[in-house]
């Protein structure tokens, strides 16, 4: 009898093994199993939550650092095997130099990039954006735009305040050179009144943005990789003409 | 009790320095992770720093999941 016994324990020892293992899985992932596919010649960079520069937020906050995005963006320059780059925003904005630094190195890649907002891209979003190659926007995803703005203990005295004026004006500059957006539209919308509750600045949202030349189409996923595929296409072409 | 100031949150109630140190940033096969310290020294991942997609579809990766 306990000959007959054992074996039958250890079988159910390790059903309870291999179901538990199952369910330490979903509870990690939320899933049984992933699929996995080969290396992708797009990639992607995410800029999510609240762009983190010089100051550390605390964990709790959902944040991109920039010192972890600028690397990416150096990887993907210098990998010949990524031929595109899709940005994707959801980001509440942040700091202003560090979201400016972004916006200058995607501006500056050699690559083809397309940007995808979705949900939100607002503040310092903006000029991120607007950096890409081509830029789409959710239609209900919306872009707050409003003059800049400094947290925390300041000097007083006039310096501060043209510090923070020379700052928005880069950043008017950055966002009129890279998008079809003009220099007086987009200074109305940043000092607008009575669009935000008790502030100035306006919330754009995706069908006006594109109305505005802010941002060059409405779209999402499907449209973008259509887009960023053309441009691939288009960037090869153009090597190979220019290497016959 | 209500707060009515200009200040942020933090500027009252600093965030503990431990709950900083807790979260850091490690490579795990040549790939950015930012994980959660365990308190018997492994960690947990918190957030893939990829820029490749594939790299998503790694179970090893996912939030969640605990590196030795």
């Amino acid at each position: 009898m306990s000959d007959k016994q054992l074996p039958n324990k250890d079988d159910q020892n390790q059903d309870q093994s291999g179901s538990s293992s199952i369910v330490q899985k979903i509870q990690q992932l939320g899933q049984s199993s992933v699929p996995t596919a080969p290396d992708s010649n797009i990639h992607v960079l995410s800029v999510i939550g609240q762009i983190e520069g010089h100051v550390q937020l605390p964990p709790q906050n959902k944040t991109t650092k920039y010192e972890h995005l600028i690397p990416q963006i150096i990887a993907i320059e210098q990998n010949p095997k990524i031929e595109g780059v899709i940005v994707l925003l959801n980001t509440v904005g942040g700091d202003v130099e560090a979201g400016l630094a972004l916006s200058e190195m995607l501006a500056s890649l050699s690559k083809p990039t397309v940007s995808i907002v979705l949900g939100g891209g607002h503040s310092i979003g903006v000029p991120i954006a607007t950096s890409a190659n081509y830029s789409f926007i959710a239609p209900t995803a919306t872009m707050t735009i409003h003059p800049v703005r400094l947290t925390g203990l300041v000097i007083g005295v006039p310096q501060t305040f043209e510090y923070i004026d020379k700052m928005q004006e880069r950043v008017i500059q950055f966002v009129t050179e890279h998008s079809d957006i003009k220099e007086e539209k987009f200074k109305e919308l940043m000092f607008d009144k009575g669009n935000l509750t008790r502030d100035i600045g306006t919330n754009v949202i995706g069908t006006d943005a594109v109305e505005y030349g802010l941002i060059d189409a409405i779209g999402g996923v499907k449209e973008a990789m259509e887009k960023l595929n053309d441009l691939i296409k288009e960037n090869k072409d153009g090597e190979e003409t220019m290497l016959q | 009790m209500i707060l009515y100031t200009p200040l942020s949150e933090q500027d009252i109630f600093p965030t503990e320095q431990t709950s900083y140190d807790s979260c850091q940033t490690i490579q795990v096969n040549g790939r950015m992770v930012q994980a959660e310290r365990l308190d018997d020294g492994s960690y947990r991942v918190v957030q893939l720093l990829s820029t490749d997609p594939q790299d998503y579809l790694n179970s090893a990766f996912t939030p969640g999941e605990i590196i030795k």
